[in-house]
């Protein structure tokens, strides 16, 4: 326990120092001062993604469609406890309100989470994760830093997702089979989305010339989007007739 | 010569009543539709035939004003005859690029949500689009009068910037051009 609980205290520790790093020239989007280690996981990534997460994708998506909600279902409703948390910790009591009555109402009526009766009751999911919450309290987004496996993120999602999976109740619970449902709930959602968004990732990745740079250009301005709701989306349009 | 025209032209522009050349939500919506319906019919009648969007584009996008900012400084360092040819190849690259992707929408519906007015930004128009396949995306529309015709600048969607990712991908392959303008303008047509 000990040797895992030290990970997110040392990203946390360079976190500053990588938040420092300038961008490389005037149009891009994010600071990339670890593009060459960045781009071997791509290179790794893409290769998991055309040899598993592909093909399993396309599996995903083949079975009946009942099955298919049924387990995307189950995963969203998985994922709640760790919304909650950080609902709480960003105190938007309205998110976490939400949330709870979905867990309590699907995790029961919607037998374990596999029917969400809880969307037709007007309870949605309000997502939120640690990356967002440290966004909130006023930590700097970081470099962009690609993972193996981890797919793409800044210093701060990453380190947030860390500390998601720790600070998850499905984890530190006594009961081993509450993690390991958390752990095959995130192997559903990745599959979903990567077969629901097949046409953009398949474009991404292998019809660009340059797949790194254009998941990043990518990745960056829709985790950004996210993270600053309607306000900071407004921010970012371009005055197209004030640039020189 | 200059001097003569100037206070007449001073006059004519202050004796132009705004609301009459002004952009409005409602005017900015209207735009919307017809594009979309245009993409819907007539672009995806085409079949991915470049030639049909770029007419689209050139109809109702502020072309000129989108080619100087995605290629960014060396604009300013360009001859006339490098600008007036980056132009024609960009719009050839995103016809190319994005011309074939609206197969992906197939079976898709689109509604307009709301139009916010950003001031000298111009008038953002949100839609949603109905995916069959998964999630509704956010889509919205940036329009502008600030060339003296309302005219698309950027489309974004769900927070990706049109202008801004090709600004960034155009400054990339300038830099493995070694900043070669003309270099830029023979290739970028075939880049993706």
């Amino acid at each position: 326990m000990s040797r895992i609980a030290k990970a997110p205290i040392a990203l946390t520790l360079i976190l500053p120092l990588v938040a420092c790093a300038p961008a490389q020239n005037e149009t891009a989007l994010v600071a990339d001062p670890l593009e060459g280690v960045n781009r071997v996981s791509h290179h790794i990534n893409r290769g998991v993604d055309t040899v598993v997460i592909s093909p399993l994708a396309h599996a995903f998506g083949a079975l009946p469609s009942p099955v298919e909600t049924g387990l995307e279902n189950f995963a969203g409703n998985l994922a709640l406890p760790s919304d909650m948390v950080n609902n709480a910790l960003q105190a938007d009591v309205e998110g976490f309100m939400s949330n709870f009555g979905r867990f309590a109402l699907n995790s029961t009526l919607g037998v374990g989470g596999l029917l969400d009766i809880a969307t037709e009751a007007g309870l949605d999911r309000e997502e939120a994760d640690f990356g967002q919450t440290l966004a909130l309290w006023g930590a700097g987004e970081g470099a962009y830093l690609e993972l193996p496996l981890l797919g793409p993120g800044t210093v701060r999602s990453h380190a947030g997702a860390v500390i998601d999976a720790l600070s998850d109740p499905l984890n530190a619970g006594e009961e081993p089979d509450t993690g390991e449902a958390r752990l095959a709930a995130t192997g559903i959602t990745i599959l979903s989305t990567r077969d629901e968004q097949r046409a953009v990732i398949d474009r991404l990745l292998y019809q660009t010339e340059d797949s790194y740079a254009a998941l990043r250009d990518t990745y960056i301005q829709n985790r950004r989007a996210q993270l600053g709701g309607t306000e900071a989306r407004d921010d970012g349009f371009i005055d197209l007739y004030d640039e020189n | 010569m200059l001097r003569k025209i100037a206070p007449v032209a001073l006059i004519s522009v202050l004796l132009t009543p705004v609301q009459a050349t002004a952009l409005t939500t409602t005017e900015a919506e209207a735009l919307t539709r017809s594009i979309v319906e245009e993409v819907q019919t007539e672009v995806v009648a085409a079949a991915g035939d470049p030639e049909v969007f770029l007419n689209l584009m050139d109809r109702y996008a502020d072309m000129d004003a989108i080619s100087r900012y995605v290629l960014g400084a060396p604009w300013r360092g360009a001859s006339e005859a490098q600008r007036a040819a980056f132009q024609t190849a960009f719009s050839e690259y995103v016809a190319g690029k994005y011309g074939s992707q609206f197969e992906d929408y197939e079976g898709s519906s689109i509604d307009v949500l709301n139009a916010r007015d950003l001031g000298r930004r111009g008038i953002v128009v949100e839609t949603r689009v109905n995916v069959p396949s998964g999630p509704p995306v956010r889509v919205e529309w940036q329009f502008s009068d600030r060339s003296g015709e309302d005219r698309l600048v950027d489309i974004v969607a769900e927070g990706v910037s049109l202008l801004a990712s090709e600004r960034a991908a155009v400054g990339r392959w300038l830099d493995q051009r070694g900043g070669d303008i003309d270099d830029l303008i023979v290739d970028l047509p075939a880049l993706r």
